[in-house]
């Protein structure tokens, strides 16, 4: 009420402006500025107040926007209308930018084969379609075209036109509803990839038309090169672009509101001038930014700050811009050919999301959320309309009365579609209130609580499952480690593989155990429904609220609606089994680790069991919930599906499959040789440290104690000397004063002449030592990735050369460094004896000194101890100084082996997961079309026997084989005689023996070939045929 | 060219003239914002390179209006925390009307003599003369008009820097009040008398009903802005939603712009009222000033360029109006509120009060911008005036607000013990 009060008070000022208006004959319409804001707030009004009749404010933008325009009450006339179209540059430059940080190849590329797909059933369907419809309509309805040609020339272009769906109504909603999810990223990935298809096909449509009209032309070759050439330069403009935004928010990020506008209105001219798709180059710099760089939040963030006035202003300018009158008059055409347009995607949808597998919610709703047409499209006619001016006029009122169709109707169906397949948050989804993210995200019932206390029976129910599945998890855990435990040693490919064969067969029995002990469980039980069950809650919707209301209504009318039955089979499957199958996988996965690489196992196994322990009790925690809300008012009957839940088990399932038994044993030999890799790196820093202490840091404290022994002694003798300076007489004085000095100069060099050179020996010995064992080391040692959170294996396996990271690491880092550092400790120690000889001195001084002279005497003495105190300093200065050299190496010593086992852990990972990735799809694709090939091949062509048919089949084991093609070429004997084509010559051959034994002759028929070959089969045949 | 490039490539240039200065001569000279005006001189019509023609700054006039619209907004919106009771009140509300009163008369003064008057004076007194000479009061309604701009632009005292450096340095100081209550009361004065002026220079409109004559058009605006900040007040409600408040606040704004301009009255006044009926009424008043707080910087970067660029150098003796303007200015200020303060306050910094006001700021500049939008007659003149004094006062005087401020506050600081904050430490703060 208040926002219409606003609406109100904001045209009548909107009116009395238009009267009271200053002048008119300014070079701008003076009243664009508040036609803007009445703009901005009106429409936004508008649209909140019919969000309450669940329409999206997209459709609210765009109906004010068609009711103020120039075609209904004018109130933004045309030229105001127009002077406010130069918002739609910055407008479109904001979405596409927006859209391009939206796309993240992980997400988009999964997406592939379904959006290719449907795009290609639009273009190769829908578009001759649409155009068809348009022809056949404009027979009836007057559309300015009289000619077969010109009905033709239109029908292609607007058959083409048909082709896109908006990606800034996508865009617009998706950032309204806040909608996430698997739909959400094919409709905003469908938008940007159908506005390339769209651009290249109105191209080529454009060509075509042109050459219906005039006859004498032709479809030039040079138009799909000029295209192509747009389009490439608009993705590397925008990758440049991109580019140039990761430099800006790296270095500068400053003003990003205004830089981004900027560059926008910039790019936007550029692009106008280079002949760029607009689009593209924003949605292809935006792309750049969010794949290569962390920065899309940085950019996001100002963009969503002004992204809802963009939209406001963009859309209801898009909606003032239809032209009423003009659209009205074709109306019927137009939404026949919407129908159709409707139809095809439909058709289009179902058949893309069947090839793309996608879940059921998808399939039903995709091609609802396609339709919305807006600004490109519009664009677009008016680019056809330029480039065949003869027809012009009838190419933009027809497009504008398709487009003004589809952008009422778009952005409804679109908010329709994400709300069915519960991709906005709160709003409860169209099946199973679940996610339509079925392939990655599973339905989370956590948010449904249940309506009533669970009673008696569904507790005890509970109690068991929980009790049995607890008890089961043990049991297999304890003899998954009991068998693990063992300590490896190197294995064999086929030790391997009967490893991993026995810990499939334990996880996978658990979880067939598991899966029967279900059986036990009753299929229904009848549980009391309380009244306050069916009581209404704040926050429920309205249909939920009349499902309740009638609800309570039957159950005062009926003993029937007193009780409710619940599926407590279904419930369990649905909740724990798929948490069952997972575990399953952990299980094997952390058996796997804990025989081939114990060293490596990052989580205890206590961690692992209590976290998979915690995951099953979640589960049964949700099978509790899901009890005490199923078939309830909240949850009814046709909610609980399994099939949602299936392809994830039995896609969890088939990671224990046999036919990965290979290589699940080459991860676990990676696994080993990463335990391998890891016991070479402790065994080299157990070398290395040794090395250090034998050859330098040992030599070095050893003559570092060496001198330091001779120093004490110089400083005792220096000590005794002063103190008996007094009481000794001259003579003998001088005697002792020159043996112990020159006995103690001699002592210190020649310490310190022995150990220096005996340092910086001990970095060359060490050097190669080092080099011989750095020899020792494999070249080449298959790893598996330590990392816990990749969880691929087949993209997680590489090849490690640690001989060569060693000899980086050690040879070429640490050798240095330590030879600096030998080559540190040698100058402290050349300097020493000089140090020491100006100690020394005060002594020769004595030798000079007359023993009748007193004062001399006293002189000779202080300068004595502090000689002493000199030489004890300096002692103790030496020893820290080699101490912190010492120190010094062992650190730089430690950093080298450190870094060794980063470069062991890290080397190669991304080349040779990216190459490992490509291996696996290239794998794929290979297997995909190997059975086609085997079949086909020269030596084949003729006519396969089964035995040969055996052997092809058996390398191409293929799920999408069925079961009973692939019983054909099983080992058992084949029963049915239609499918019976082999050893016919045979057969015959045993039919004549036959007769001839008829005739009297004497006759013995041996079967023999291998096992398989068809005697069984050979043999059924003949009696069959003998018996018919 | 384009006018939307033209618009990015302003700013552009803006940012990179600035960076430079700041690199450049921040050492030697005191920076204050004001340096952007001599950006939109450079880059206008009248200097070479002329890298804007008059006729893209004419098709830029509505962006002015908006960024006009956006400045009152945001003041309307500050008002009700600058405005503290107390006697801080009456010194501004005294220097306000003093200044004014100066100011405007000086420059009546100096229009009668040096411009050429419109029609027939207003008021034509004789005071005195003898023979061959007298000495009269002479003023036509354009010389007033000029006389009244100028003068309001005077009362304009930049409270953004003493805002920010208040919050940077978490002043309390009286002297803080005194001058944030003055530079406030200015600002609201100056917005208002301007919407005054602007409706006093359009002829009235034919209304049925008679007796308001020119006055219907302040009222007019007044009326609106009251309008536009309910609108906004009811239209938000209890939203709590950042964008959707964002979204409002810029439909408000460029509603309240756009009938300014439509109906030639002041879009300043319009959005202060409308600004300080949302600061009024509205809870989100808070969160609506933190988020366009965030832009404060490139509207007042964007709109000095453009007043910058939309200045045309005046003629002959029409260079005394800025001698004049800064002359009055500078002693009118100093003296009112030396002894307003000292009247009032007793303020031990109350010879110094005046040098915090010295300093103008983007509002002034915005006054005389909407001046000069909104009527054709002499808005070179004003314009000029308020350009240059902009330009001197905002780099001559602002490390003097800074030292007065800190000096304040160390005396403040010291009665209570606390250790008070250091001249360098507001540098540190950029202000």
């Amino acid at each position: 009420m208040k926002r219409l009060l606003v609406v109100v008070v904001l045209l009548s000022l909107m009116l009395l402006m238009r009267s009271f208006q200053a002048h008119t004959d300014a070079a701008h319409n003076v009243i664009t500025l508040a036609a803007i804001g009445f703009v901005v707030l009106t429409t936004f009004a508008v649209a909140d107040m019919g969000t309450r009749l669940s329409l999206p404010r997209v459709t609210g933008f765009i109906v004010t926007g068609v009711a103020l325009g120039p075609s209904a009450a004018n109130i933004l006339s045309h030229e105001v209308v127009t002077e406010m179209r130069m918002f739609n540059t910055l407008a479109l430059g904001l979405i596409a930018t927006s859209a391009g940080l939206e796309l993240s190849s992980k997400a988009i590329l999964p997406l592939l084969k379904t959006l290719g797909s449907t795009t290609a059933v639009k273009v190769l369907v829908g578009a001759p379609l649409v155009g068809a419809t348009l022809f056949a309509a404009s027979h009836f309805i007057d559309m300015g075209v009289t000619t077969f040609e010109s009905r033709a020339a239109l029908a292609t272009v607007i058959g083409v036109l048909s082709i896109g769906t908006s990606p800034s109504i996508a865009l617009a909603i998706l950032t309204e509803t806040r909608a996430k999810g698997r739909l959400s990223d094919l409709v905003l990935g469908a938008a940007v990839f159908k506005d390339l298809v769209v651009v290249v096909c109105l191209a080529v449509g454009v060509a075509a038309a042109a050459a219906i009209l005039d006859p004498s032309g032709s479809i030039d070759a040079s138009v799909l090169v000029h295209v192509g050439r747009e389009l490439a330069g608009s993705l590397i403009a925008g990758a440049a672009l991109g580019a140039i935004l990761i430099a800006y928010v790296r270095f500068i990020q400053a003003e990003m509101l205004l830089f981004v506008a900027a560059m926008i209105l910039v790019v936007a001219e550029l692009c106008q001038v280079f002949h760029l798709e607009l689009l593209l180059v924003f949605i292809s710099a935006g792309f750049t930014v969010r794949n290569f760089s962390p920065y899309e939040h940085q950019l996001l963030k100002p963009l969503e700050l002004v992204a809802l006035p963009v939209f406001v202003v963009f859309f209801t300018i898009a909606g003032a811009s239809i032209q009423l009158s003009t659209a009205w008059a074709i109306m019927p055409a137009a939404a026949a050919v919407c129908l159709v347009r409707a139809a095809v995607y439909w058709a289009a949808a179902s058949v893309g999301n069947t090839v793309g597998r996608e879940s059921r919610d998808i399939k039903r709703n995709a091609w609802l959320a396609y339709l919305p047409q807006a600004g490109v499209t519009l664009g677009l006619v008016g680019i056809a309309a330029q480039r065949l001016p003869i027809l012009g006029p009838q190419i933009t009122t027809t497009g504008m009365a398709i487009v003004a169709i589809n952008l009422l109707v778009g952005p409804i169906t679109l908010r329709l579609a994400l709300a069915r397949a519960g991709e906005i948050p709160g709003v409860a989804g169209h099946a199973t209130g679940s996610s339509s993210t079925a392939r990655t995200t599973l339905p989370n019932h956590a948010t449904q609580t249940p309506t009533t206390r669970l009673s008696e029976a569904l507790e005890r129910h509970v109690t068991e499952v929980q009790a049995s599945t607890r008890a089961s998890f043990f049991a297999v855990w304890d003899s998954l480690n009991g068998s693990a435990s063992e300590q490896p040693d190197e294995p064999t490919q086929d030790e391997r593989l009967s490893v991993v064969r026995a810990y499939r067969t334990s996880v996978k029995d658990w979880y067939e155990d598991w899966t029967a002990a279900l059986l036990s469980l009753p299929i229904e039980v009848n549980v009391a429904r309380p009244l306050s069950s069916l009581a209404p809650r704040s926050g429920d919707r309205r249909g939920l609220r009349f499902r309740l209301w009638s609800q309570r209504v039957w159950w005062g009318l009926s003993e029937h609606f007193r009780s409710r039955s619940v599926p407590v089979r279904l419930c369990a499957r649905m909740t724990i089994e798929l948490t069952v199958a997972k575990v399953a996988v952990q299980l094997f996965d952390a058996a796997l680790k804990r025989r081939f690489a114990p060293m490596l196992s990052v989580a205890s196994d206590t961690d692992r069991a209590s976290r998979m322990q915690q995951e099953l009790d979640r589960a049964v925690n949700e099978f509790a919930r899901l009890l005490g809300s199923s078939r309830t008012a909240r949850m009814r009957s046709r909610d609980l599906n399994f099939s949602v839940i299936e392809p994830h088990v039995r896609a969890q399932i088939a990671h224990l499959d046999e036919t990965r038994d290979e290589m699940h044993a080459a991860r676990a030999g990676a696994l080993w040789g990463s335990e391998v890799a890891q016991r070479y790196v402790d065994e080299l820093r157990r070398s290395v440290n040794g090395l250090l202490g034998m050859h330098l840091s040992g030599p070095t404290r050893a003559a570092i104690s060496l001198t330091t022994a001779a120093i004490g002694r110089l400083v005792d003798d220096l000590s005794e000397l002063g103190r008996n300076m007094q009481s000794s007489s001259s003579l003998e004085l001088m005697r002792v004063a020159q043996h112990e000095f020159n006995q103690a100069q001699l002592r210190v060099l020649d310490a310190l002449s022995q150990c220096i050179p005996r340092a910086l020996h001990g970095v060359r010995e060490l050097g190669s030592a080092l080099r011989n064992d750095i020899e020792r080391l494999p070249t080449e040692l298959r790893c598996y990735q330590l990392f816990e959170s990749v969880t691929e294996p087949q993209g997680t396996i590489r090849r490690v050369n640690l001989r060569e990271i060693a000899e980086t690491q050690l040879s070429r880092r640490l050798m240095p460094t330590l030879d600096q550092s030998a080559r540190t400790l040698a100058n402290a120690f050349v300097h020493l004896p000089s140090t020491v000889k100006a100690c020394l001195e005060p002594a020769s001084l004595l030798l000079e000194a007359s023993s009748d002279d007193v004062t001399g005497w006293v002189g000779v003495r202080q300068r004595l101890q502090a000689s002493s105190s000199r030489l004890t300093t300096l002692c103790e200065s030496m020893i820290s100084q080699v101490e912190e050299e010492i120190d010094r190496q062992e650190v730089s010593t430690l950093a080298s082996l450190d870094a060794l086992e980063r470069e062991v852990s890290t080397s190669q990972l991304l080349g040779e997961t990216t190459t490992h990735r490509l291996r696996h799809r290239l794998g794929q694709l290979a297997r995909h079309l190997r059975p086609s090939f085997d079949l086909r091949k020269p030596e084949q062509a003729g006519s396969p026997d089964a035995r040969e048919l055996l052997l092809v089949t058996s390398r191409w084991l293929h799920p999408s084989v069925g079961r009973d093609a692939t019983g054909w070429f099983s080992q058992q004997p084949v029963r049915d005689e239609r499918i019976y084509s082999d050893c016919a010559k045979t057969l015959e051959r045993v039919r004549q023996l036959e007769s001839g034994w008829r005739e009297g002759k004497r006759v013995a028929v041996m079967v023999s070939g291998e096992v398989g070959s068809g005697k069984t089969s050979l043999t059924a045949q003949y009696v069959r045929a003998r018996t018919a | 060219m384009n006018v939307t490039l033209l618009l990015v490539a302003l700013v552009v240039f803006a940012f990179v003239f600035g960076q430079l200065l700041h690199r450049l001569v921040a050492r030697h000279v005191s920076l204050s914002g004001a340096e952007y005006l001599l950006v939109g001189v450079l880059i206008g019509p009248h200097l070479p390179p002329r890298l804007m023609s008059e006729a893209s700054l004419v098709r830029l006039v509505p962006v002015m209006h908006l960024l006009l619209g956006l400045v009152g907004f945001l003041v309307g919106l500050r008002l009700k925390h600058s405005l503290k009771g107390g006697r801080g009140v009456l010194v501004g509300i005294s220097t306000t009307l003093v200044t004014f009163g100066v100011v405007a008369t000086a420059s009546t003064s100096l229009a009668t003599m040096l411009l050429r008057a419109d029609g027939p004076p207003v008021f034509n007194q004789i005071l005195f003369g003898g023979s061959g000479w007298v000495f009269e009061l002479y003023a036509s309604r354009s010389h007033l008009l000029v006389g009244a701009a100028i003068g309001v632009v005077a009362t304009v005292s930049s409270s953004g820097l003493l805002l920010g450096l208040g919050d940077s340095l978490k002043l309390k100081s009286a002297t803080f009040d005194v001058l944030r209550s003055t530079a406030a009361l200015g600002q609201l004065f100056a917005i208002c008398a301007m919407g005054a002026v602007l409706a006093l220079s359009r002829e009235p409109p034919t209304l049925p009903v008679e007796g308001f004559g020119r006055w219907i058009w302040l009222l007019a605006a007044m009326a609106l802005g009251l309008i536009c900040g309910g609108c906004f007040t009811l239209f938000i409600g209890k939203e709590e939603g950042q964008s959707r408040i964002f979204l409002a606040t810029v439909g408000t704004v460029t509603f309240a712009a756009g009938t300014g301009a439509t109906l030639e009255v002041s879009p300043l006044l319009i959005n202060l009222i409308a600004g300080l009926t949302v600061s009024m009424l509205s809870s989100h008043a808070t969160v609506l000033l933190q988020e366009l707080d965030r832009l404060q910087h490139p509207i007042f970067v964007l709109l000095l360029i453009l007043a910058g660029a939309y200045w045309s150098p005046v003629s002959g003796t029409a260079w005394w109006f800025p001698v004049a303007y800064i002359a009055a200015r500078l002693a009118t200020v100093w003296m009112s509120a030396w002894v307003f303060t000292s009247w009032f306050t007793r303020d031990p910094f109350a010879n110094r009060v005046g040098a915090g006001l010295i300093v103008q700021g983007t509002l002034a500049v915005s006054v005389a911008v909407d001046y000069a939008l909104g009527t054709s007659q002499y808005g070179a003149e004003v314009l000029t005036a308020a350009l240059i004094g902009t330009l001197a006062f905002d780099i001559t005087s602002a490390s003097g607000v800074r030292r007065l401020l800190v000096d304040a506050e160390a005396d403040t600081l010291s009665l209570t013990g606390t250790r008070a904050p250091s001249a360098e430490k507001g540098a540190e703060a950029g202000l």
